[in-house]
């Protein structure tokens, strides 16, 4: 095959794949919106993924939270008070933890934590035969194992860039104030912070969460699913799972942003 | 009189053999009404014969139809083919369990996901069906941290709770003790009077040859054709 042609067959693929995981993403919508889906068993499911992808998480996403805000909210101080624009500082870090860091990291958190381990444990069932146990029983895998675990993902990717949010701000604050870089009153900090805060950033924050979110749960069932009964193809179903998601995440990441913008 | 719909029907199936361990059947003609129970003898050894997938529309014939209640699984939505196998039970022959799920949430799920009982009441027919096969507690554990003999009862329980239309069972007495044969035939006697259609693969002559299961077609795999039994007699069927 020539070198123009294989970038024409890639360009192919991609485009099917792509068109591939919107049609399960608007699947999955549809079936979420629909009462009659959310059975005991679904609605348990559900309960499950959303302690182990977002309460499991809250300790890590915790950690991670306190040193970017140390690391970044305190470095806002500083340069900020040296250029004299600390008015400024409230729209800065909004913009950097609330638009970008914040969604971006705990997006890139779920993904390693739970995209990975759900696309696993859904090959693992899958090459078990575990996937037509379930068929058999006329439990739909779409709407017993995929639509429950992508929506949780969602939620908690939501929920946890939440909780980064406040933890960053947090501990950049009471950091700058230890070290004397930072406004010293909270009431300062807080007031500019809020100041920075628009109705675009309530939408940004969703969009960037619950988006990605659900793609990253379509992709990871959509990889493990894809494996034909073979225990040796589950490792790749993972690293496809990390590869696809982390790129799915940076490109909805960059749209969301450009519409803030624009 | 009104001819009632059949609840499974096989109009001139033909599949052929995906792989060594699965094998073809061809042009398979027969019915299963309410209450009947076709057993189908298997040659000891036989690889898979794929009519329980056919049967729940999980696989499509290269020719033929397979109606379900008078509905060919073909023309079926995938949503109606998931509410259509709600009232299907089925003991597989290769391990039938979701590892990630324990055994008791694995034995209520489908009459969980499919009706409006709530688990408890599910669970205290699970628990009965469960003692009628001398298994007094249900382990509160994973399938594979439980003995498979006692798995094997547990997927008969399965199959039994709630009121399916049909029950199909893939060589269920594999791994099972021979002495609790006698339990699960009678057990599949007394649905088959409830009304459940039975179509039952077995390598096992007792079932073929046993008297007190009720209205019973007996059929034997000749290769990929399917013959009819009758007194001693085999017939096309």
């Amino acid at each position: 095959m020539s070198f123009i042609a294989s970038i024409g067959q890639g360009a192919i693929n991609l485009y099917h794949r792509i068109r591939w995981i919107v049609s399960i993403s608007t699947a999955i919508m549809q079936l979420a919106f629909r009462p009659s889906s959310w059975t005991k068993p679904v609605r348990m499911v559900l309960t499950r993924q959303i302690v182990f992808t977002g309460y499991d998480a809250i300790g890590f996403v915790a950690v991670v939270a306190l040193l970017t805000g140390i690391s970044v909210v305190v470095q806002a101080q500083v340069w900020m008070g040296r250029l004299g624009q600390s008015e400024l500082l409230g729209p800065l870090l909004v913009t950097v933890i609330v638009r970008e860091v914040g969604p971006l990291l705990v997006n890139f958190i779920v993904i390693g934590r739970s995209a990975t381990a759900m696309a696993a444990e859904l090959a693992g069932m899958k090459v078990r035969h575990e996937v037509e146990v379930l068929d058999s029983q006329g439990l739909d895998p779409l709407v017993f194992l995929v639509m429950p675990r992508a929506i949780s993902m969602a939620l908690s990717v939501f929920g946890l860039a939440m909780l980064f949010v406040v933890f960053s701000f947090g501990s950049g604050y009471l950091c700058g104030a230890f070290l004397g870089t930072g406004p010293g009153d909270p009431g300062i900090f807080a007031r500019s912070v809020v100041r920075g805060v628009s109705s675009y950033d309530f939408y940004n924050i969703l969009a960037k969460t619950l988006i990605p979110g659900l793609l990253t749960g379509v992709i990871a069932a959509n990889e493990g699913l894809s494996v034909e009964g073979v225990a040796t193809d589950i490792p790749q179903a993972v690293t496809r799972t990390v590869v696809r998601a982390t790129l799915a995440v940076l490109v909805v990441s960059v749209i969301v942003s450009v519409l803030t913008y624009i | 009189m009104q001819e009632q719909t059949a609840i499974l029907e096989f109009k001139g199936v033909t599949v052929r053999s995906a792989s060594s361990q699965i094998s073809g059947i061809s042009q398979i003609d027969f019915s299963l009404g309410r209450g009947e129970i076709a057993v189908v003898g298997l040659e000891e050894g036989r690889e898979h014969i794929p009519m329980a997938p056919l049967a729940q529309g999980l696989l499509a014939p290269d020719s033929g139809c397979v109606l379900f209640q008078g509905m060919d699984w073909a023309d079926m939505k995938a949503s109606r083919q998931s509410v259509e196998r709600g009232r299907i039970r089925r003991v597989f022959e290769h391990y039938g369990w979701v590892t990630n799920l324990d055994v008791m949430e694995n034995l209520c799920l489908a009459e969980c996901h499919h009706t409006r009982r709530t688990r408890d009441e599910v669970m205290e027919e699970v628990r009965g069906l469960a003692r009628r096969f001398g298994l007094e507690d249900i382990p509160e554990a994973r399938p594979t941290r439980v003995h498979g003999m006692v798995l094997r009862k547990l997927e008969w329980v399965r199959a039994l709770v709630g009121t399916p239309s049909l029950i199909i069972f893939e060589r269920p007495l594999f791994g099972a003790p021979k002495a609790d044969a006698p339990k699960l035939m009678e057990a599949v006697g007394e649905a088959s009077r409830r009304g459940v259609a039975v179509l039952w693969l077995t390598e096992d002559e007792r079932v073929m040859e046993c008297r007190n299961l009720g209205a019973v077609r007996r059929f034997r795999m000749d290769g990929e054709k399917l013959v009819a039994v009758s007194n001693g007699r085999e017939s096309d069927g």
